[in-house]
């Protein structure tokens, strides 16, 4: 329960930030294109990402991803991993428990053949072993940590810094690199400042198809 | 609320719905609303604010429209234009008796603290409309000040599209209300909220200065 709490209290001020060991990680998968919008699933509102810009000329940002796998009886959660984007850093908890969760990245094909009916053959997913199945009618909460690299994404415009991506997640969140103003976001957004000082920009789409995020920021001392 | 409920009984007249319906004001369509506000703040010891309201007017026989002033802001400098000609407006503000000797209805008791500002136009004819923009500035400690380092707008917006421009020299730290941001060629930055719902919206922007 401790420990339970513990990662509630961590979530909770730190953004989802999670202070627990790594988990075993394969190496990061070759590229894949994003999933189409036609598999964003209705009532998906328990999904949460919450994307830190790293240092701006790393094209990196850390993937902080609240979701629940609802399905009974399944034994595994499968968490796509975007084609042009590189993944290193995953790590994934049982919400509940607080404890990590052992996972390992497969080929589409892998994980159609281990549940996932209608995965994309050509994306990589992050395969994680459920603490225990899917109730009838209940769910598993799972945090899954990544980071990514992907200079499509995340990149430099003049003097400003660009996250420009498409999401289709219903809740999100992007935290500025320390240091930067908001000059632009074209998804109406909540502003609010972290403890630190970092300009968080949160949003919820709740029109059907993934949202074309764009969000610039320029440095406040150039 | 009755400046409220005014307003909605002259949406929905001009958008021909029965105004004796006791939910028209919340049936009334909102996508179809022609008001928008934008605000500009000045810097935050002035407490004061320009803005432009833009609207349209469509009532047959309409010929003026009448600003009533929130309590605790002050209103100077009101201009108003015909967005399709430029043509000028005359605008005026009215206190207190000089409202009651102008029969015009505020839509509230006029009290001798009542500030209206009043733009008088010919009288729209059948099938034509008048696209209006008013020009005012508030000054308002309530809703605009500062708070140690911080500059905090804090305003209730009943409008469906309303943007706030924060003073030169300014970056954005917080906005309550989910907005779209942009920045202006002489690089402030602009808030857009657009609300679709039926209601109004508390908006509450802070911002700090930029480092020199």
């Amino acid at each position: 329960m401790i420990r339970v709490l513990g990662l509630a209290v961590t979530l909770a001020a730190a953004g989802c930030a999670s202070q627990a060991p790594p988990a075993s990680r394969e190496p990061a998968p070759a590229p894949t294109p994003a999933p189409p919008a036609a598999v964003i699933r209705e009532a998906r509102y328990d999904d949460y990402t919450r994307y830190e810009l790293l240092a701006p000329d790393s094209a990196q940002f850390a993937i902080q991803f609240e979701t629940v796998a609802t399905k009974a009886g399944d034994a595994y959660y499968f968490n796509p991993i975007r084609k042009g984007s590189e993944a290193s850093g995953e790590r994934v908890f049982d919400m509940t428990s607080g404890r990590p969760l052992p996972f390992e990245v497969v080929t589409g094909a892998v994980a159609k053949d281990s549940g996932l009916s209608d995965a994309d053959l050509d994306t990589s997913y992050i395969r994680v072993a459920l603490p225990r199945p899917v109730p009838e009618g209940g769910q598993i909460r799972l945090f899954i940590e990544k980071t990514y690299r992907d200079p499509k994404s995340y990149f430099r415009e003049g003097d400003l810094i660009v996250f420009a991506r498409s999401l289709g997640v219903r809740r999100n969140a992007v935290v500025l690199p320390q240091g930067f103003e908001l000059v632009a976001c074209n998804v109406p957004s909540q502003v609010v400042s972290e403890a630190d000082g970092r300009i968080r920009v949160s949003f919820m789409n709740t029109a059907p198809d993934a949202v074309s995020l764009v969000v610039k920021a320029r440095r406040l001392n150039p | 609320m009755r400046r409220l409920l005014c307003a909605a009984a002259s949406l929905l007249a001009a958008a021909g719905l029965p105004a004796q319906d006791p939910f028209a004001a919340r049936l009334a369509e909102r996508a179809r609303q022609t008001r928008e506000i934008v605000y500009f703040l000045q810097q935050p010891e002035t407490h004061a604010f320009d803005l432009y309201h833009d609207y349209t007017e469509s009532r047959e026989g309409t010929d003026k429209y009448v600003n009533v002033v929130r309590r605790g802001s002050t209103v100077t400098r009101p201009e108003a234009r015909v967005l399709e000609t430029g043509a000028a407006l005359p605008a005026d503000i009215l206190l207190g008796d000089a409202i009651r000797r102008a029969n015009i209805d505020i839509g509230e008791e006029v009290l001798p603290d009542s500030e209206a500002v009043v733009i008088r136009f010919p009288p729209v004819q059948a099938g034509e409309t008048l696209r209006l923009r008013i020009s005012e500035t508030y000054t308002d400690p309530g809703s605009y000040r500062l708070e140690g380092e911080e500059l905090v707008f804090d305003r209730n917006f009943g409008r469906p599209r309303n943007a706030v421009v924060l003073p030169a020299g300014w970056y954005l730290t917080a906005s309550s209300i989910p907005a779209t941001v942009s920045q202006l060629p002489d690089g402030r930055i602009r808030l857009d909220f657009v609300n679709p719902r039926p209601d109004s919206i508390d908006v509450l922007i802070k911002a700090k200065r930029r480092p020199r």
